[in-house]
């Protein structure tokens, strides 16, 4: 156990560490002056000569690589272009209101998903699994950020019944804090992108978890638990659920990383302070300490959610021996 | 190769599911192809009414099917054009994930060893990739057309169907024909490319679908972030441009075709790999 | 039968005839099955896989699948008809009259929760006791399979081929079953470990007194043990008698297939095997199922289906579904040797 955690916290790092780099070298490879995609050339001139030799712009490339990653072992991502303040301090708040969006409803979505598809499976055959497995193709099919405009096109235009986007009203928190994140207001404007990203991403759940208990179910081990006696609704759970959770959960770190990669799209439409959208805004003012800094920290999102369901498969399935 | 596909589209073909989704998609490379001739006005061309005003947001009429934009464009005929990338866009992609997929996955699956750790480490680092947000930032740096969507695309997709293949040609490389082969002193490209690729086939197909509906999702997305190509007009662009307007919620006409136009062709080409997968994956069909 | 014991049948099937939907036709999977088990009772079951033998045990298990009708026929246990009886009855018998010993050991236990905990399950399913009591009788059970108790915390996978079947036996056992099915128990197992489970099974069953139907394709496994033979082909019953007597003069020529294609040294020649396969039961068909494979085949045989009967002249009690059983002294030489399996002239005389 402890053996497989290190090999897998090594791989981790260790992808981690290709997408540091290559990006380092990808921004550096820029025409032009290379200076310019980390320091703002807004700022006076003596104050760029001063951040160049503070992140050794003047020195050759290979140098500047190690200066960059001992910084950013700091946490320390640069000065951004817009604001010209330390990256690290803008990005923080930016990463709760992604998570405060993308994992509740990810929580929300896997379980309805996961418990829907079991359920058709189940009662194989009946009209409402025709209907649920359209209606999660065509959801699946539909670009998300087109599905919040029309909830937003009705919830919020027509019904009047959500804010348009946004976190918070305007000018309600003129500081983020715990007391915003616990606030109506707050949970008012969650509403809509949350019901937007439950729909979108229960798709997956629901499909993959109905084909695998449709295959579970056939399982010769379901036969002997109902020739033991086992009443139906202990088969159902304890048996045919349960072991057809796994294939769910070894897809649960891609699926992590297309939910938080898709924040992207779904802060965007919503106008949801993010690390997308943060990504989003940065990328179209060149402000790419920021950029880096928000892909940075999407990407340790990802891997970070890789290895958890990694983790969670070796605990669902007692025949992973951890090598 | 063209067996194969044939015994694909004969596969579909017999299930109803597959069945319409196939006319659906057919249809859909139909008006990608017929569109543009057929389509009343250019993709970008301004209206104006016989006073010489520019007919603005116009609402369905019989002139205007799908009404007018904020900048006097017929949506109906910027629909008819912007088939033709989405498929465009979306194929090419899907094609070359494929080919770099089954390569990779072949290579790795059948040298074994070395090869096949290095090629799997890389694939993971690839898994680990933010999908949109490494594609966004690698358009930011190369300049956004066409060429440089699906070249961004296909960098990002490859890794599953990599993986997929990979695990399958792990359990054909014990399978005798290739122990035969091996014995005639067949060269290890001919063992890969002329014996085991053609039973990769179905795999690489069930791919190529399920890749075509992601990079159709994928383009669309791009596009509504505003790094599509500038120069063409989209689906995913036709969105972007209601959004960006502000005048989306003023115009449902506006936004609400591309979005069905989208969802119903990528729903198709869904179906159809799944039509196709479950008779090429036993283990589905079984239970079913 | 009443005569050789005295007392009511354990488990008494009655012209059990099973379908399946599938496709056009249905598939005619269990025809006019009669089968009397009585306490203590060991017989065999036996036939090639595909003549019904699971259909059989799926139905007296009741798990046909959802697409399976018996328009005919009753379960009878006691007086109860498991066929008709309702659902929650039907659970109750299940396991704590009848249980069954499966084919795959490996399949058939769950590989994600503890065979002790499986094991309980089985218990706990029936009676309401409270778990430690459960986890006690598990083992107890193990040590009566030969397995140490120690191990019941172990997951499937972790259990070796012999040791996972003699876990299915132990649950089988868990409610002291009247009867217990054993559908191949041991194909997937070794010679030597296959001995020593047999062994363990039947002195067990001499201590307990269950019933045991043996269900196997392998003929010389139910000589050695059983006292009664029942011969299934296609989905009926072709022949049946106790052991002695059909390993030493089969009167249906599918029998005689099977026992002589056992390696028997006594015999100057090679065993034999059957040409052919069992047919596709969802195609429609008059005379006997077996004429197309069967070397003695006569044009009666084209047209009518034999019916189950008893033979005058043989040993013991019989009862054979073949035309020319009366004939069988003359051929069961010929059907010894290989070659006349594959003579194409049938002896149309």
């Amino acid at each position: 156990m402890r053996q497989f955690l290190i090999k897998r916290i090594w791989h981790a790092l260790l992808t981690l560490f290709v997408m540091v780099s290559v990006m380092f070298f990808m921004f550096r490879m820029l025409p032009g002056d290379p200076t310019a995609t980390v320091i703002s050339p807004a700022l006076y001139p003596k104050a760029q000569e001063a951040l160049k030799a503070q992140f050794g712009l003047d020195r050759p490339l290979h140098e500047q690589y190690f200066i960059y990653l001992r910084n950013l072992l700091v946490f320390d991502f640069g000065i951004s272009f817009h604001t010209l303040r330390p990256v690290a301090g803008e990005i923080g708040n930016r990463l709760i209101n992604t998570l405060v969006l993308i994992l509740p409803s990810m929580v929300v979505a896997y379980a309805i998903g996961a418990f829907a598809g079991a359920m058709v499976a189940w009662k194989r055959g009946s009209k409402v699994e025709g209907f649920l497995v359209l209606l999660a193709t065509a959801l699946q099919s539909t670009p998300v950020f087109w599905l919040g405009m029309l909830a937003i096109l009705f919830f919020s235009i027509r019904l009047d019944m959500f804010p348009v986007g946004h976190i918070v009203s305007p000018g309600k928190f003129p500081e983020a804090n715990l007391q915003m994140y616990l606030s109506l207001d707050f949970l008012h404007h969650l509403a809509l992108p949350f019901m937007v990203n439950v729909a979108y991403q229960f798709c997956f759940p629901f499909l993959l978890m109905r084909s695998t208990m449709l295959s579970t179910i056939g399982e010769d081990y379901i036969e002997l638990a109902r020739m033991k006696g086992v009443p139906e609704n202990r088969i159902l759970y304890h048996h045919a659920m349960r072991n057809s959770m796994l294939p769910l959960a070894t897809t649960l770190p891609m699926i992590l990383g297309w939910a938080v990669a898709g924040s992207v799209v779904i802060e965007t439409v919503f106008s949801w302070p993010g690390l997308g959208l943060l990504m989003v805004e940065a990328v179209g003012r060149s402000d790419y300490p920021v950029v880096q800094a928000a892909f940075l920290l999407i990407a340790v999102l990802t891997v970070g959610g890789t290895l958890l369901a990694d983790l969670m498969y070796g605990i669902l399935d007692p025949r992973i021996t951890y090598k | 190769m063209f067996r194969t596909i044939s015994r694909f589209l004969a596969i579909i073909w017999s299930s109803p599911a597959g069945r319409i989704s196939l006319s659906i998609f057919c249809l859909c490379v139909a008006i990608a192809t017929l569109g543009p001739l057929v389509a009343p006005y250019g993709p970008t061309e301004r209206i104006y009414d016989e006073a010489g005003k520019l007919v603005r947001l116009s609402p369905p009429t019989w002139k205007h099917w799908l009404g007018t934009t904020l900048l006097g464009r017929d949506v109906m005929s910027q629909m008819l054009w912007g088939a033709r990338p989405a498929l465009t866009i979306g194929v090419l992609t899907a094609l070359g994930t494929v080919l770099i997929g089954v390569n990779v996955g072949l290579l790795a699956g059948y040298l074994g060893g070395r090869v096949d750790s290095i090629l799997m480490r890389i694939t993971d680092i690839f898994l680990g990739l933010p999908f949109l947000p490494f594609i966004i930032v690698l358009l930011s740096l190369t300049g956004q057309n066409i060429w440089t969507i699906i070249f961004a695309m296909m960098i990002v997709m490859w890794r599953s169907t990599a993986r997929i293949v990979r695990a399958e040609v792990l359990s054909l490389r014990e399978r005798q024909f290739i122990a035969a082969a091996r014995t005639t002193g067949a060269s290890d490209f001919d063992i890969i490319y002329k014996e085991i690729a053609p039973n990769i086939m179905p795999f690489a197909l069930v791919g190529v679908t399920f890749a075509l509906a992601w990079a159709i999702i994928t383009e669309a997305s791009i596009g509504f972030l505003g790094f599509g190509d500038p120069n063409v007009v989209s689906w995913g662009s036709i969105i972007y441009d209601a959004y960006a307007s502000q005048m989306m919620y003023r115009a449902p006409w506006w936004v609400v075709p591309p979005g069905i136009a989208i969802m119903v062709l990528v729903t198709s080409v869904y179906f159809i790999g799944r039509a196709y997968e479950e008779v090429v994956n036993p283990r589905i069909k079984q239970a079913g | 039968m009443d005569k050789t014991h005295q007392f009511t049948p354990a488990l008494s099937i009655k012209d059990l005839d099973v379908d399946y939907n599938a496709g056009e036709h249905p598939v005619a999977a269990l025809r006019e099955i009669n089968l009397d088990l009585f306490k203590g009772d060991r017989i065999g079951l036996v036939g090639e896989s595909g003549c019904g033998k699971s259909t059989l045990l799926k139905a007296i298990m009741g798990v046909l699948p959802k697409n399976a009708r018996t328009p005919n026929g009753q379960i009878l246990l006691d007086k109860t008809d498991l066929l008709t009886t309702d659902g929650e009855t039907r659970r109750k018998a299940r396991w704590a009259r009848i249980s069954m010993i499966t084919q795959s050991a490996l399949n058939a236990l769950n590989p994600v929760h503890k065979i002790g905990a499986q094991i309980e399950e089985a218990i706990l399913s029936h009676k309401d006791i409270p778990k430690e009591k459960a986890r006690e009788r598990a083992k107890e059970l193990f040590d009566l399979v030969g397995v140490s108790s120690e191990r019941l915390d172990d997951y499937p996978h972790q259990f070796s081929g012999g040791m996972r079947q003699r876990a299915v036996i132990a649950m089988a056992l868990a409610l002291e079953p009247e009867i217990v099915l054993a559908d191949e128990p041991t194909t997937a197992l070794d010679v030597i470990v296959q001995d020593q489970i047999f062994d363990r099974l039947y002195s067990l069953q001499a201590e307990q007194g269950f019933s045991i139907v043996l269900v196997t394709h392998d003929l010389a496994l139910v000589v050695e043990s059983c006292e009664r033979i029942v011969v299934m082909y296609a989905g009926m019953i072709v022949e049946t008698g106790n052991t002695k007597s059909i390993t030493r003069t089969p009167l249906h020529p599918y029998t005689a297939g099977l026992r002589y294609a056992i390696p028997d040294l006594t015999l100057d020649h090679d065993p034999i095997s059957i040409p052919g396969a069992p047919p596709d039961l969802s195609q429609p068909f008059q005379g006997c199922r077996f004429a197309p494979r069967c070397p003695m085949a006569i044009d009666a045989c084209w047209q009518d289906m034999p019916s189950l009967e008893p033979v005058g002249q043989a040993e013991g009690e019989r009862l054979v579904r073949c035309h020319r059983a009366n004939e069988m002294n003359d051929f069961r030489d010929r059907l010894s040797q290989q070659d006349f399996w594959f003579s194409e002239t049938k002896t149309n005389e």
